[in-house]
């Protein structure tokens, strides 16, 4: 397959994961694990690509656009970390480092797009005093076709552009750099729950966190039960604290 | 009042109208009023119905809505609902709520935004579906994202449909109602009984860190995972999160510069061959 012809593949990955998100209420199919596995199926490599993607899932669970502010372009970042990573041959180390630079790089454009928006969406204002709702609309629709467009090249031109610069670079990296890389990736989930646990903070539901930690560590249960049983714990006390409510 | 509606004949019909119409609450966002014109998009079927005559009480709506407003897109449509019903009210009533709407909306900005943020964000399901859906790819199973998909988007679709339809019947009573019942500590409460447990859990399963360095003592050499490892199981990883939380409380580290400087740290560490 031709870069050209990747590159017009992975342009429509992201116009997929744009529009999940953005036009289909909200659905966070936006994420690593779905953008990581559409790209490795565009590549013909499905299974590396989910792998990649659910790997890059969980370090970046708390890289959220969090209370307006955007903190990375996710789409952007596991697009391109996914697709150099499975074209060199290479798995998540190399993803992440490439990942990383591009989901902040492209929140840069998105924020620099979304204050632009800003002074043009003023235009609405006038139409809002005239009473024009439709003209408002059109330009609602506009906005995101334009930006979703904007995006799109970006990536398309950055798979065209950066292909062989970025294979030339990791095919020269000494292979106890490789290593200490690949260590390095696996510590960075600990960023991701490191950021949910400051946005959960609540004195009187850390100590949880450490139940959920024993549970895993000394039990070894998997996270699927250690939900089950947290869920259950949690609407048991729920229920439990309704009813001496109601006997008050 | 249900008589008055009949006035304006809002159908089941139309508010499905408005469902369809809120799917895309975030393509025009923008810095300064982030999902202003979602809601005129969203409240056009309405609007264009209540205020087909009236373009005065239309252009008032309209710079109504224009203004700033933001919360968690997974819940806006419970705004739109409510927004929908009072729109109609104040059609009724001869134009006089505007007042009344914009104080409305922008007072359930704050409480509906914790509630949605914890359901959909910052825990609950959005944690809830990534944990599981994640652990399942990273194994190699493609079942990952169907779960992912549906541990998030059952409950975001059905919150979207219902806020639609129930909020518009609420009206404006809604706020009260869920201040009153205690609502908002309930889910609250459970999203971070469930969210911080599966954190804890995410600590021990996926961050990996483990020490290579042996203590000479004596001529005798141990190493100083096996010490570690004598006292807790994974206390490295759980340790070393808990250095990055505090790093970014306490010191204002960002979160992109803390992940970058895990990188280098770790890739000197690793290929020193320390871990």
């Amino acid at each position: 397959m031709s870069v050209l012809t990747t590159a017009l593949l992975l342009g429509l990955v992201y116009i997929f994961a744009w529009c999940a998100d953005n036009v289909a209420g909200a659905s966070y199919m936006h994420r690593p694990i779905v953008v990581g596995a559409l790209t490795g199926l565009v590549l013909g490599h499905f299974t590396e690509g989910l792998i990649i993607g659910g790997t890059m899932e969980l370090a970046w669970m708390g890289f959220l656009p969090y209370a307006g502010m955007i903190s990375g372009e996710e789409r952007i970042g596991a697009i391109l970390g996914t697709y150099f990573a499975i074209s060199t041959g290479n798995s998540f180390e190399v993803a992440i480092t490439i990942a990383l630079p591009a989901a902040i790089l492209g929140a840069y454009i998105s924020t620099a797009f979304n204050t632009f928006g800003s002074y043009v969406m003023h235009r609405c204002d006038g139409w809002a005093r005239e009473g024009e709702i439709d003209k408002i609309n059109r330009f609602h629709v506009g906005y995101g076709i334009i930006k979703c467009t904007l995006m799109t090249i970006i990536v398309v031109i950055t798979v065209l552009i950066g292909t062989n610069a970025i294979s030339s670079v990791i095919n020269i990296i000494p292979e106890a750099v490789m290593n200490g890389l690949e260590k390095a990736s696996s510590l960075l989930p600990a960023v991701g729950f490191a950021m949910l646990l400051n946005i959960m903070w609540d004195k009187r539901f850390i100590p949880l966190y450490f139940v959920g930690f024993a549970l895993s560590a000394y039990l070894g249960l998997d996270v699927m039960a250690i939900t089950i049983l947290s869920l259950g714990l949690a609407l048991y006390r729920l229920f439990m604290r309704e009813e001496e409510e109601s006997h008050e | 009042m249900s008589e008055d509606r009949k006035k304006y004949d809002i159908t089941k019909k139309d508010l499905n109208k408005v469902f369809w119409r809120s799917m895309p609450i975030e393509i025009s966002y923008n810095s300064e009023r982030m999902h202003n014109l979602f809601f005129i998009y969203s409240l056009t079927p309405i609007l264009k119905k209540i205020y087909k005559d009236d373009k005065e009480a239309m252009a008032a709506a309209l710079c109504r809505h224009v203004e700033f407003y933001n919360t968690t897109p997974q819940i806006e449509p419970w705004v739109v609902g409510i927004m929908a019903g009072m729109e109609v009210e104040n059609a009724e009533n001869g134009n006089h709520m505007g007042n009344i709407i914009t104080a409305i909306k922008t007072g359930i900005m704050g409480p509906i935004s914790v509630i949605g943020d914890t359901l959909f964000f910052t825990s609950g399901f959005r944690v809830i579906a990534a944990s599981v859906g994640a652990a399942l790819a990273i194994a190699g199973n493609p079942a990952g994202i169907l779960v992912y998909f549906l541990i998030f988007n059952v409950p975001n679709y059905i919150c979207h449909y219902y806020g639609i339809h129930a909020g518009y019947k609420l009206g404006s009573g809604f706020v009260e109602r869920i201040m009153s019942s205690g609502l908002l500590k309930k889910v609250t409460d459970v999203a971070l009984t469930v969210g911080l447990t599966v954190l804890g859990a995410l600590t021990s399963s996926y961050v990996s860190l483990s020490t290579n360095v042996a203590i000479t003592y004596e001529q005798a050499s141990i190493d100083l995972q096996t010490i570690l490892d004598g006292i807790c199981p994974n206390l490295l990883p759980i340790a070393f999160t808990l250095l990055c939380a505090w790093l970014m409380r306490k010191k204002n580290v960002k979160a992109p510069v803390l992940m970058i400087i895990v990188i280098i740290v770790g890739v000197v560490l690793g290929t020193l061959g320390l871990i």
